[in-house]
Protein backbone atom coordinates (compact mmCIF):
# COMPACT_ATOMS: atom_id res chain seq x y z
CA UNK A 1 0.00 0.00 0.00
CA UNK A 2 1.41 3.36 -0.99
CA UNK A 3 1.38 5.46 2.19
CA UNK A 4 2.25 8.70 0.47
CA UNK A 5 -0.62 8.26 -1.95
CA UNK A 6 -2.93 7.56 0.97
CA UNK A 7 -2.03 10.70 2.86
CA UNK A 8 -2.16 12.89 -0.23
CA UNK A 9 -5.85 12.25 -0.75
CA UNK A 10 -7.01 15.29 1.15
CA UNK A 11 -10.68 15.22 0.39
CA UNK A 12 -11.50 11.60 1.05
CA UNK A 13 -10.95 11.19 4.77
CA UNK A 14 -13.34 8.95 6.65
CA UNK A 15 -14.64 10.60 9.78
CA UNK A 16 -15.40 7.41 11.70
CA UNK A 17 -11.91 5.94 11.29
CA UNK A 18 -9.23 6.51 13.94
CA UNK A 19 -11.20 9.06 15.96
CA UNK A 20 -8.26 10.13 18.11
CA UNK A 21 -6.29 11.24 15.03
CA UNK A 22 -8.84 13.20 13.04
CA UNK A 23 -7.51 16.00 10.85
CA UNK A 24 -9.06 18.95 12.70
CA UNK A 25 -7.01 21.55 10.79
CA UNK A 26 -8.67 20.61 7.47
CA UNK A 27 -11.80 19.14 8.99
CA UNK A 28 -14.42 20.40 6.53
CA UNK A 29 -12.37 19.93 3.37
CA UNK A 30 -10.98 16.54 4.30
CA UNK A 31 -14.29 15.06 5.45
CA UNK A 32 -16.46 16.99 2.98
CA UNK A 33 -17.99 13.93 1.30
CA UNK A 34 -18.82 12.27 4.62
CA UNK A 35 -20.27 15.45 6.14
CA UNK A 36 -22.36 16.59 3.17
CA UNK A 37 -23.75 13.15 2.45
CA UNK A 38 -24.55 12.49 6.10
CA UNK A 39 -26.36 15.82 6.39
CA UNK A 40 -28.39 15.16 3.24
CA UNK A 41 -29.27 11.64 4.40
CA UNK A 42 -30.25 12.91 7.85
CA UNK A 43 -32.45 15.56 6.25
CA UNK A 44 -34.12 12.83 4.20
CA UNK A 45 -34.77 10.81 7.35
CA UNK A 46 -36.36 13.81 9.04
CA UNK A 47 -38.40 14.49 5.90
CA UNK A 48 -39.79 10.94 5.89
CA UNK A 49 -40.70 11.11 9.59
CA UNK A 50 -42.24 14.57 9.26
CA UNK A 51 -44.08 13.58 6.07
CA UNK A 52 -45.53 10.53 7.77
CA UNK A 53 -46.64 12.67 10.72
CA UNK A 54 -48.31 15.12 8.30
CA UNK A 55 -50.16 12.31 6.51
CA UNK A 56 -51.40 11.06 9.88
CA UNK A 57 -52.98 14.46 10.54
CA UNK A 58 -55.15 14.25 7.42
CA UNK A 59 -58.79 13.86 8.42
CA UNK A 60 -58.12 14.35 12.15
CA UNK B 1 -56.82 -24.18 -6.31
CA UNK B 2 -59.02 -22.82 -3.51
CA UNK B 3 -58.18 -19.28 -2.47
CA UNK B 4 -56.18 -18.40 -5.60
CA UNK B 5 -57.55 -17.34 -8.98
CA UNK B 6 -56.00 -18.99 -12.10
CA UNK B 7 -54.75 -15.55 -13.24
CA UNK B 8 -52.86 -15.23 -9.96
CA UNK B 9 -51.38 -18.72 -10.43
CA UNK B 10 -50.25 -17.81 -13.96
CA UNK B 11 -48.57 -14.62 -12.74
CA UNK B 12 -46.69 -16.54 -10.04
CA UNK B 13 -45.63 -19.25 -12.55
CA UNK B 14 -44.21 -16.69 -15.02
CA UNK B 15 -42.29 -14.98 -12.25
CA UNK B 16 -40.80 -18.23 -10.95
CA UNK B 17 -39.68 -19.24 -14.45
CA UNK B 18 -37.99 -15.85 -14.92
CA UNK B 19 -35.99 -16.33 -11.72
CA UNK B 20 -34.67 -19.71 -12.91
CA UNK B 21 -33.60 -18.21 -16.25
CA UNK B 22 -31.71 -15.42 -14.44
CA UNK B 23 -29.87 -17.98 -12.28
CA UNK B 24 -28.80 -19.96 -15.34
CA UNK B 25 -27.76 -16.87 -17.25
CA UNK B 26 -25.62 -15.36 -14.48
CA UNK B 27 -23.95 -18.70 -13.69
CA UNK B 28 -21.98 -18.32 -16.95
CA UNK B 29 -20.20 -15.24 -15.58
CA UNK B 30 -18.92 -16.90 -12.37
CA UNK B 31 -15.20 -17.67 -12.64
CA UNK B 32 -13.62 -16.54 -9.37
CA UNK B 33 -14.58 -16.38 -5.70
CA UNK B 34 -14.97 -12.59 -6.02
CA UNK B 35 -17.43 -13.12 -8.86
CA UNK B 36 -19.48 -15.45 -6.67
CA UNK B 37 -19.28 -13.71 -3.30
CA UNK B 38 -19.07 -9.98 -4.15
CA UNK B 39 -20.25 -10.00 -7.79
CA UNK B 40 -16.71 -9.16 -8.95
CA UNK B 41 -17.15 -5.76 -7.22
CA UNK B 42 -18.81 -4.43 -10.36
CA UNK B 43 -22.31 -3.40 -9.16
CA UNK B 44 -23.33 0.10 -10.17
CA UNK B 45 -25.41 2.50 -8.04
CA UNK B 46 -28.77 1.09 -9.14
CA UNK B 47 -27.85 -2.57 -8.55
CA UNK B 48 -26.19 -1.59 -5.27
CA UNK B 49 -29.36 0.16 -4.13
CA UNK B 50 -31.50 -2.77 -5.13
CA UNK B 51 -29.35 -5.44 -3.49
CA UNK B 52 -29.20 -3.39 -0.29
CA UNK B 53 -32.94 -2.86 -0.41
CA UNK B 54 -33.69 -6.46 -1.37
CA UNK B 55 -31.35 -7.98 1.19
CA UNK B 56 -32.74 -5.86 3.98
CA UNK B 57 -36.41 -6.24 3.14
CA UNK B 58 -38.51 -9.30 3.76
CA UNK B 59 -41.99 -10.45 4.57
CA UNK B 60 -41.59 -11.00 8.27
CA UNK B 61 -40.82 -7.28 8.64
CA UNK B 62 -44.08 -6.28 6.93
CA UNK B 63 -45.92 -8.81 9.08
CA UNK B 64 -44.27 -7.65 12.33
CA UNK B 65 -44.68 -3.90 11.65
CA UNK B 66 -48.34 -4.35 10.65
CA UNK B 67 -48.89 -6.55 13.70
CA UNK B 68 -47.14 -4.17 16.12
CA UNK B 69 -49.04 -1.19 14.66
CA UNK B 70 -52.26 -3.16 15.07
CA UNK B 71 -51.34 -3.76 18.75
CA UNK B 72 -49.97 -0.36 19.84
CA UNK B 73 -50.76 2.14 17.10
CA UNK B 74 -48.59 3.81 14.47
CA UNK B 75 -45.61 3.90 16.86
CA UNK B 76 -45.23 0.20 15.98
CA UNK B 77 -43.50 1.53 12.87
CA UNK B 78 -40.34 1.88 14.96
CA UNK B 79 -39.92 -1.90 14.92
CA UNK B 80 -38.39 -1.22 11.49
CA UNK B 81 -37.81 2.51 11.66
CA UNK B 82 -35.32 1.81 14.42
CA UNK B 83 -32.92 1.95 11.45
CA UNK B 84 -34.22 5.36 10.30
CA UNK B 85 -31.60 7.43 12.10
CA UNK B 86 -28.97 4.73 11.63
CA UNK B 87 -29.36 4.99 7.85
CA UNK B 88 -27.47 8.33 7.47
CA UNK B 89 -24.49 6.61 9.09
CA UNK B 90 -24.54 4.09 6.22
CA UNK B 91 -23.21 6.92 4.05
CA UNK B 92 -20.06 6.96 6.20
CA UNK B 93 -19.86 3.21 6.85
CA UNK B 94 -20.04 2.08 3.20
CA UNK B 95 -16.64 3.46 2.08
CA UNK B 96 -15.00 2.05 5.21
CA UNK B 97 -16.25 -1.40 4.25
CA UNK B 98 -15.19 -0.95 0.62
CA UNK B 99 -11.73 0.29 1.56
CA UNK B 100 -11.15 -2.73 3.76
CA UNK B 101 -11.02 -4.72 0.48
CA UNK B 102 -12.26 -7.76 2.37
CA UNK B 103 -14.80 -10.30 1.19
CA UNK B 104 -16.27 -10.91 4.65
CA UNK B 105 -16.18 -9.29 8.07
CA UNK B 106 -14.08 -12.23 9.29
CA UNK B 107 -11.30 -11.06 6.94
CA UNK B 108 -11.34 -7.72 8.73
CA UNK B 109 -11.25 -9.33 12.19
CA UNK B 110 -8.33 -11.50 11.07
CA UNK B 111 -6.35 -8.51 9.80
CA UNK B 112 -7.20 -6.28 12.75
CA UNK B 113 -7.12 -8.72 15.66
CA UNK B 114 -6.34 -12.42 15.21
CA UNK B 115 -7.18 -15.64 13.47
CA UNK B 116 -8.97 -16.86 16.61
CA UNK B 117 -11.31 -13.87 16.72
CA UNK B 118 -12.12 -14.24 13.02
CA UNK B 119 -13.02 -17.91 13.53
CA UNK B 120 -15.21 -16.93 16.50
CA UNK B 121 -16.95 -14.39 14.28
CA UNK B 122 -17.31 -16.94 11.46
CA UNK B 123 -19.28 -19.34 13.61
CA UNK B 124 -21.35 -16.61 15.32
CA UNK B 125 -22.02 -15.10 11.88
CA UNK B 126 -23.19 -18.36 10.37
CA UNK B 127 -25.47 -18.97 13.34
CA UNK B 128 -26.92 -15.46 12.97
CA UNK B 129 -27.62 -16.16 9.29
CA UNK B 130 -29.28 -19.47 10.04
CA UNK B 131 -31.51 -17.87 12.70
CA UNK B 132 -32.36 -14.98 10.37
CA UNK B 133 -33.18 -17.29 7.49
CA UNK B 134 -35.30 -19.53 9.71
CA UNK B 135 -37.38 -16.59 10.99
CA UNK B 136 -37.97 -15.29 7.47
CA UNK B 137 -38.92 -18.61 5.95
CA UNK B 138 -41.32 -19.42 8.76
CA UNK B 139 -43.04 -16.01 8.74
CA UNK B 140 -43.39 -16.08 4.98
CA UNK B 141 -44.71 -19.62 4.93
CA UNK B 142 -47.39 -18.69 7.45
CA UNK B 143 -48.33 -15.55 5.48
CA UNK B 144 -48.64 -17.49 2.23
CA UNK B 145 -50.80 -20.09 3.95
CA UNK B 146 -53.02 -17.32 5.33
CA UNK B 147 -53.25 -15.52 1.98
CA UNK B 148 -54.19 -18.66 0.08
CA UNK B 149 -56.64 -19.66 2.82
CA UNK B 150 -54.70 -22.88 3.40
CA UNK B 151 -54.48 -23.86 -0.30
CA UNK B 152 -50.68 -23.67 -0.04
CA UNK B 153 -49.66 -25.05 3.37
CA UNK B 154 -46.84 -23.27 5.17
CA UNK B 155 -44.45 -26.22 4.81
CA UNK B 156 -44.97 -26.45 1.04
CA UNK B 157 -44.49 -22.70 0.62
CA UNK B 158 -41.24 -22.81 2.60
CA UNK B 159 -39.87 -25.73 0.58
CA UNK B 160 -40.88 -24.16 -2.75
CA UNK B 161 -39.25 -20.83 -1.92
CA UNK B 162 -36.13 -22.58 -0.67
CA UNK B 163 -35.74 -24.65 -3.82
CA UNK B 164 -35.99 -21.56 -6.00
CA UNK B 165 -33.59 -19.25 -4.21
CA UNK B 166 -31.07 -22.05 -3.70
CA UNK B 167 -31.28 -22.78 -7.43
CA UNK B 168 -30.55 -19.31 -8.73
CA UNK B 169 -28.34 -18.28 -5.80
CA UNK B 170 -26.08 -21.35 -5.96
CA UNK B 171 -25.69 -20.98 -9.71
CA UNK B 172 -25.29 -17.24 -9.99
CA UNK B 173 -23.91 -16.15 -6.59
CA UNK B 174 -24.29 -12.51 -5.60
CA UNK B 175 -24.71 -11.25 -9.18
CA UNK B 176 -27.86 -13.38 -9.58
CA UNK B 177 -29.04 -12.06 -6.23
CA UNK B 178 -28.43 -8.46 -7.35
CA UNK B 179 -30.36 -8.83 -10.61
CA UNK B 180 -33.30 -10.64 -9.03
CA UNK B 181 -33.28 -8.08 -6.21
CA UNK B 182 -33.75 -5.32 -8.78
CA UNK B 183 -36.94 -6.94 -10.06
CA UNK B 184 -38.15 -7.95 -6.62
CA UNK B 185 -37.28 -4.61 -5.07
CA UNK B 186 -39.49 -2.70 -7.48
CA UNK B 187 -42.32 -5.19 -6.92
CA UNK B 188 -42.02 -4.86 -3.15
CA UNK B 189 -42.17 -1.06 -3.25
CA UNK B 190 -45.14 -0.92 -5.61
CA UNK B 191 -47.16 -3.58 -3.88
CA UNK B 192 -46.52 -2.31 -0.37
CA UNK B 193 -48.37 0.86 -1.35
CA UNK B 194 -50.91 -0.82 -3.61
CA UNK B 195 -52.96 -2.01 -0.67
CA UNK B 196 -53.32 1.45 0.87
CA UNK B 197 -56.05 2.88 -1.45
CA UNK B 198 -58.13 -0.28 -1.08
CA UNK B 199 -57.68 -0.15 2.68
CA UNK B 200 -58.61 3.53 2.92
CA UNK B 201 -61.65 2.93 0.74
CA UNK B 202 -62.76 0.13 3.07
CA UNK B 203 -62.44 2.24 6.25
CA UNK B 204 -63.94 5.46 4.81
CA UNK B 205 -60.73 7.36 4.10
CA UNK B 206 -58.41 9.02 6.62
CA UNK B 207 -61.33 10.76 8.34
CA UNK B 208 -63.07 7.40 8.72
CA UNK B 209 -59.89 5.96 10.21
CA UNK B 210 -59.66 8.82 12.73
CA UNK B 211 -63.31 8.31 13.74
CA UNK B 212 -62.84 4.58 14.31
CA UNK B 213 -59.53 4.67 16.25
CA UNK B 214 -58.44 6.27 19.53
CA UNK B 215 -56.30 9.43 19.02
CA UNK B 216 -53.21 7.86 20.68
CA UNK B 217 -53.13 5.24 17.90
CA UNK B 218 -51.84 8.07 15.66
CA UNK B 219 -48.95 9.10 17.95
CA UNK B 220 -45.66 8.43 16.14
CA UNK B 221 -43.87 8.39 19.50
CA UNK B 222 -45.86 6.97 22.38
CA UNK B 223 -46.06 8.79 25.72
CA UNK B 224 -44.38 7.09 28.69
CA UNK B 225 -46.73 4.72 30.45
CA UNK B 226 -48.72 3.88 27.33
CA UNK B 227 -48.35 0.61 25.47
CA UNK B 228 -46.59 2.22 22.48
CA UNK B 229 -42.83 2.52 21.81
CA UNK B 230 -41.23 5.39 23.75
CA UNK B 231 -38.43 7.76 22.74
CA UNK B 232 -35.92 5.94 24.97
CA UNK B 233 -36.83 2.61 23.36
CA UNK B 234 -36.32 4.15 19.92
CA UNK B 235 -32.94 5.70 20.83
CA UNK B 236 -31.54 2.55 22.44
CA UNK B 237 -32.72 0.13 19.78
CA UNK B 238 -31.41 2.49 17.06
CA UNK B 239 -28.00 2.73 18.73
CA UNK B 240 -27.93 -1.04 19.14
CA UNK B 241 -28.78 -1.32 15.43
CA UNK B 242 -25.89 0.96 14.48
CA UNK B 243 -23.46 -1.12 16.53
CA UNK B 244 -24.72 -4.38 15.04
CA UNK B 245 -25.31 -3.52 11.37
CA UNK B 246 -21.62 -3.60 10.44
CA UNK B 247 -21.16 -7.22 11.45
CA UNK B 248 -24.33 -8.63 9.96
CA UNK B 249 -22.72 -11.29 7.76
CA UNK B 250 -24.39 -10.10 4.57
CA UNK B 251 -23.36 -6.45 5.09
CA UNK B 252 -19.76 -6.67 3.90
CA UNK B 253 -20.38 -8.76 0.75
CA UNK B 254 -23.38 -6.68 -0.34
CA UNK B 255 -22.00 -3.24 0.53
CA UNK B 256 -18.51 -4.13 -0.71
CA UNK B 257 -19.82 -5.30 -4.08
CA UNK B 258 -19.98 -1.73 -5.41
CA UNK B 259 -17.64 -0.67 -8.18
CA UNK B 260 -16.66 2.62 -6.52
CA UNK B 261 -16.94 4.09 -3.04
CA UNK B 262 -19.72 6.38 -4.21
CA UNK B 263 -21.66 3.39 -5.60
CA UNK B 264 -21.33 1.75 -2.20
CA UNK B 265 -22.40 4.90 -0.33
CA UNK B 266 -25.43 5.55 -2.55
CA UNK B 267 -26.38 1.89 -2.62
CA UNK B 268 -26.29 1.22 1.09
CA UNK B 269 -27.75 4.54 2.18
CA UNK B 270 -30.50 5.13 -0.34
CA UNK B 271 -31.28 1.46 -0.96
CA UNK B 272 -32.22 1.30 2.70
CA UNK B 273 -34.27 4.51 2.48
CA UNK B 274 -36.50 2.72 -0.03
CA UNK B 275 -37.28 0.32 2.75
CA UNK B 276 -38.13 3.14 5.18
CA UNK B 277 -40.76 4.29 2.68
CA UNK B 278 -42.25 0.80 2.46
CA UNK B 279 -42.39 0.65 6.25
CA UNK B 280 -44.84 3.58 6.23
CA UNK B 281 -47.21 1.49 4.12
CA UNK B 282 -46.91 -1.54 6.41
CA UNK B 283 -47.70 0.52 9.52
CA UNK B 284 -50.73 2.09 7.81
CA UNK B 285 -51.96 -1.39 6.94
CA UNK B 286 -51.60 -2.30 10.64
CA UNK B 287 -53.69 0.58 11.98
CA UNK B 288 -56.17 0.22 9.09
CA UNK B 289 -56.71 -3.39 10.15
CA UNK B 290 -57.72 -2.20 13.65
CA UNK B 291 -60.68 -0.47 12.01
CA UNK B 292 -61.54 -3.54 9.96
CA UNK B 293 -60.93 -6.52 12.21
CA UNK B 294 -61.24 -7.31 15.89
CA UNK B 295 -58.54 -9.49 17.44
CA UNK B 296 -61.09 -12.32 17.48
CA UNK B 297 -61.52 -11.94 13.72
CA UNK B 298 -57.79 -12.62 13.44
CA UNK B 299 -57.98 -15.68 15.66
CA UNK B 300 -56.25 -13.82 18.50
CA UNK B 301 -53.04 -13.36 16.49
CA UNK B 302 -52.33 -9.86 15.18
CA UNK B 303 -49.51 -11.23 12.97
CA UNK B 304 -52.26 -12.46 10.63
CA UNK B 305 -53.51 -8.88 10.01
CA UNK B 306 -51.25 -8.26 6.99
CA UNK B 307 -52.13 -11.47 5.13
CA UNK B 308 -55.82 -11.06 5.95
CA UNK B 309 -55.94 -7.53 4.54
CA UNK B 310 -54.19 -8.68 1.36
CA UNK B 311 -56.67 -11.49 0.80
CA UNK B 312 -59.78 -9.46 1.58
CA UNK B 313 -58.97 -6.14 -0.06
CA UNK B 314 -56.95 -6.75 -3.23
CA UNK B 315 -58.78 -7.73 -6.46
CA UNK B 316 -57.94 -10.77 -8.62
CA UNK B 317 -54.56 -10.48 -10.30
CA UNK B 318 -53.24 -8.11 -7.68
CA UNK B 319 -53.30 -10.91 -5.12
CA UNK B 320 -50.99 -12.91 -7.40
CA UNK B 321 -48.69 -9.92 -7.68
CA UNK B 322 -48.71 -9.50 -3.91
CA UNK B 323 -47.94 -13.19 -3.49
CA UNK B 324 -44.97 -12.74 -5.83
CA UNK B 325 -43.87 -9.70 -3.89
CA UNK B 326 -43.96 -11.63 -0.64
CA UNK B 327 -42.10 -14.61 -2.10
CA UNK B 328 -39.68 -12.26 -3.84
CA UNK B 329 -38.85 -10.28 -0.75
CA UNK B 330 -37.91 -13.30 1.31
CA UNK B 331 -36.10 -15.10 -1.47
CA UNK B 332 -34.01 -12.07 -2.36
CA UNK B 333 -32.87 -11.85 1.25
CA UNK B 334 -32.30 -15.56 1.70
CA UNK B 335 -30.17 -15.92 -1.42
CA UNK B 336 -27.87 -13.08 -0.33
CA UNK B 337 -27.69 -14.53 3.21
CA UNK B 338 -26.88 -17.93 1.80
CA UNK B 339 -24.02 -16.56 -0.33
CA UNK B 340 -22.70 -14.54 2.63
CA UNK B 341 -22.72 -17.55 4.97
CA UNK B 342 -21.03 -19.65 2.35
CA UNK B 343 -18.34 -16.97 1.88
CA UNK B 344 -17.68 -16.96 5.62
CA UNK B 345 -17.15 -20.70 5.91
CA UNK B 346 -15.31 -21.22 2.62
CA UNK B 347 -12.80 -18.41 3.15
CA UNK B 348 -12.20 -18.62 6.87
CA UNK B 349 -12.45 -22.24 7.78
CA UNK B 350 -12.19 -24.36 4.64
CA UNK B 351 -9.59 -22.40 2.62
CA UNK B 352 -7.47 -21.50 5.64
CA UNK B 353 -7.50 -24.68 7.70
CA UNK B 354 -9.02 -27.60 5.83
CA UNK B 355 -7.83 -27.33 2.21
CA UNK B 356 -5.52 -24.37 1.61
CA UNK B 357 -3.97 -23.70 -1.80
CA UNK B 358 -6.69 -25.20 -4.00
CA UNK B 359 -7.98 -23.69 -7.23
CA UNK B 360 -10.64 -20.97 -7.48
CA UNK B 361 -13.08 -23.36 -9.11
CA UNK B 362 -12.62 -25.80 -6.22
CA UNK B 363 -13.54 -23.10 -3.69
CA UNK B 364 -16.53 -22.01 -5.76
CA UNK B 365 -17.78 -25.62 -5.80
CA UNK B 366 -17.30 -25.85 -2.04
CA UNK B 367 -19.03 -22.45 -1.63
CA UNK B 368 -22.04 -23.74 -3.53
CA UNK B 369 -22.17 -26.91 -1.45
CA UNK B 370 -21.88 -24.97 1.82
CA UNK B 371 -24.69 -22.69 0.64
CA UNK B 372 -26.98 -25.69 0.47
CA UNK B 373 -25.95 -26.93 3.94
CA UNK B 374 -26.58 -23.48 5.47
CA UNK B 375 -30.03 -23.33 3.89
CA UNK B 376 -30.80 -26.82 5.19
CA UNK B 377 -29.91 -25.65 8.73
CA UNK B 378 -32.07 -22.52 8.28
CA UNK B 379 -34.92 -24.68 7.09
CA UNK B 380 -34.59 -26.96 10.12
CA UNK B 381 -34.47 -23.93 12.40
CA UNK B 382 -37.64 -22.52 10.80
CA UNK B 383 -39.58 -25.42 12.30
CA UNK B 384 -38.07 -24.97 15.79
CA UNK B 385 -38.66 -21.26 16.64
CA UNK B 386 -41.74 -20.04 18.53
CA UNK B 387 -42.45 -16.69 16.79
CA UNK B 388 -40.88 -14.09 14.53
CA UNK B 389 -40.79 -11.14 16.98
CA UNK B 390 -38.78 -13.03 19.62
CA UNK B 391 -36.39 -14.24 16.94
CA UNK B 392 -35.90 -10.68 15.68
CA UNK B 393 -35.00 -9.36 19.12
CA UNK B 394 -32.42 -12.15 19.58
CA UNK B 395 -31.01 -11.26 16.16
CA UNK B 396 -30.59 -7.58 17.17
CA UNK B 397 -28.69 -8.49 20.32
CA UNK B 398 -26.39 -11.10 18.77
CA UNK B 399 -25.16 -8.68 16.08
CA UNK B 400 -24.44 -5.87 18.53
CA UNK B 401 -22.46 -8.12 20.86
CA UNK B 402 -19.91 -8.81 18.10
CA UNK B 403 -20.27 -5.33 16.58
CA UNK B 404 -18.64 -3.59 19.57
CA UNK B 405 -15.26 -5.08 18.62
CA UNK B 406 -15.66 -3.85 15.02
CA UNK B 407 -16.33 -0.25 16.07
CA UNK B 408 -13.52 -0.20 18.64
CA UNK B 409 -11.23 -1.72 16.01
CA UNK B 410 -11.74 1.05 13.45
CA UNK B 411 -12.23 4.00 15.79
CA UNK B 412 -9.34 3.42 18.17
CA UNK B 413 -5.91 2.15 17.07
CA UNK B 414 -5.04 1.07 20.59
CA UNK B 415 -7.76 -1.60 20.63
CA UNK B 416 -6.09 -4.99 20.77
CA UNK B 417 -7.23 -8.58 20.50
CA UNK B 418 -7.72 -8.85 24.27
CA UNK B 419 -10.02 -5.82 24.17
CA UNK B 420 -11.97 -7.35 21.29
CA UNK B 421 -12.53 -10.59 23.20
CA UNK B 422 -13.32 -8.69 26.42
CA UNK B 423 -15.95 -6.51 24.71
CA UNK B 424 -17.76 -9.44 23.19
CA UNK B 425 -17.54 -11.82 26.15
CA UNK B 426 -18.56 -9.21 28.76
CA UNK B 427 -21.53 -8.02 26.65
CA UNK B 428 -22.58 -11.64 26.19
CA UNK B 429 -22.29 -12.33 29.93
CA UNK B 430 -24.41 -9.28 30.80
CA UNK B 431 -27.06 -10.37 28.31
CA UNK B 432 -26.98 -13.93 29.67
CA UNK B 433 -27.13 -12.70 33.29
CA UNK B 434 -30.27 -10.67 32.58
CA UNK B 435 -31.98 -13.67 31.03
CA UNK B 436 -30.88 -16.04 33.78
CA UNK B 437 -32.31 -13.52 36.28
CA UNK B 438 -35.62 -13.56 34.38
CA UNK B 439 -35.66 -17.35 34.43
CA UNK B 440 -34.62 -17.86 38.06
CA UNK B 441 -36.67 -15.02 39.52
CA UNK B 442 -39.82 -14.73 37.43
CA UNK B 443 -41.49 -12.63 40.17
CA UNK B 444 -38.96 -9.78 39.79
CA UNK B 445 -39.88 -7.05 37.30
CA UNK B 446 -38.64 -7.82 33.78
CA UNK B 447 -35.82 -5.57 32.54
CA UNK B 448 -37.18 -3.96 29.35
CA UNK B 449 -35.35 -4.49 26.08
CA UNK B 450 -34.09 -0.88 25.90
CA UNK B 451 -32.50 -1.05 29.37
CA UNK B 452 -31.04 -4.46 28.65
CA UNK B 453 -29.37 -2.98 25.54
CA UNK B 454 -28.01 -0.05 27.54
CA UNK B 455 -26.47 -2.45 30.08
CA UNK B 456 -24.77 -4.88 27.70
CA UNK B 457 -23.56 -2.21 25.26
CA UNK B 458 -22.08 -0.04 28.04
CA UNK B 459 -20.45 -3.06 29.64
CA UNK B 460 -19.09 -4.27 26.29
CA UNK B 461 -17.58 -0.93 25.23
CA UNK B 462 -16.13 -0.36 28.70
CA UNK B 463 -14.61 -3.85 28.81
CA UNK B 464 -13.11 -3.37 25.34
CA UNK B 465 -11.51 -0.04 26.27
CA UNK B 466 -10.25 -1.07 29.72
CA UNK B 467 -9.11 -4.48 28.44
CA UNK B 468 -7.07 -2.89 25.64
CA UNK B 469 -5.63 -0.25 27.93
CA UNK B 470 -4.44 -2.68 30.56
CA UNK B 471 -2.76 -5.07 28.13
CA UNK B 472 -0.01 -4.83 25.52
CA UNK B 473 -0.71 -2.54 22.52
CA UNK B 474 -1.46 -4.28 19.21
CA UNK B 475 1.31 -4.97 16.70
CA UNK B 476 2.20 -1.58 15.18
CA UNK B 477 2.91 -2.87 11.65
CA UNK B 478 -0.28 -4.91 11.48
CA UNK B 479 -2.41 -1.98 12.70
CA UNK B 480 -0.71 0.52 10.40
CA UNK B 481 -1.20 -1.70 7.35
CA UNK B 482 -4.93 -1.83 8.01
CA UNK B 483 -5.32 1.89 8.73
CA UNK B 484 -3.29 2.70 5.61
CA UNK B 485 -5.76 0.65 3.59
CA UNK B 486 -8.61 2.60 5.19
CA UNK B 487 -6.88 5.85 4.25
CA UNK B 488 -6.47 4.79 0.61
CA UNK B 489 -9.50 5.50 -1.58
CA UNK B 490 -10.69 2.78 -3.94
CA UNK B 491 -9.99 3.61 -7.58
CA UNK B 492 -12.50 3.01 -10.39
CA UNK B 493 -10.53 0.13 -11.91
CA UNK B 494 -9.76 -1.59 -8.61
CA UNK B 495 -11.45 -4.93 -7.99
CA UNK B 496 -9.66 -6.07 -4.79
Amino acid sequence: MDNEKAHNKQYTGLILVDLLHLDYRHFFSRYKVDLLGFTAALALALFIVFGTWLILQIGA
Amino acid sequence: MAGIHPIDIAIVAVYLAAMIVIGLWTSRTIKTQKDFFVAGRRLNKFLQMMINFGTGTHTDQAVIVASKSYDVGISGIWYQWLWMFVTPFYWMIAPIIRRMRCITCADFFHERFSKGFSIYYTFVGIMILIVDMGIMLLATGITVEGMTKGAIPSGVAVLGMTFLFVFYGVLGGLLAAAITDSIQGVLTIVLSFLLIPFLLHAVGGMSGLHEKLAPEMFDLIAAKGTKGLTLFWIIMVSFNGLVGIVVQPHTMPTVGAGRTEMDCRVGQCFGNYLKRFCTVAWAFIGIGCVALYSLDDLGGDSELAFGRAVTDLLPVGFSGLMLISILAAVMSTCDALMVSGSALFTNHVYAKFLKPGRTESHYIRVGRLVSIVIVACGLAFAYCIPNAKTGLEIFWRANAIVGIAFWLGIMWRRTNVFGAWASSVVALLVWAAIHIRHTLYPDLPVIPLQWEMLYYLSAGFLAGIVGSWLTRPPDTEQTRALFDKLATPVTEDETD
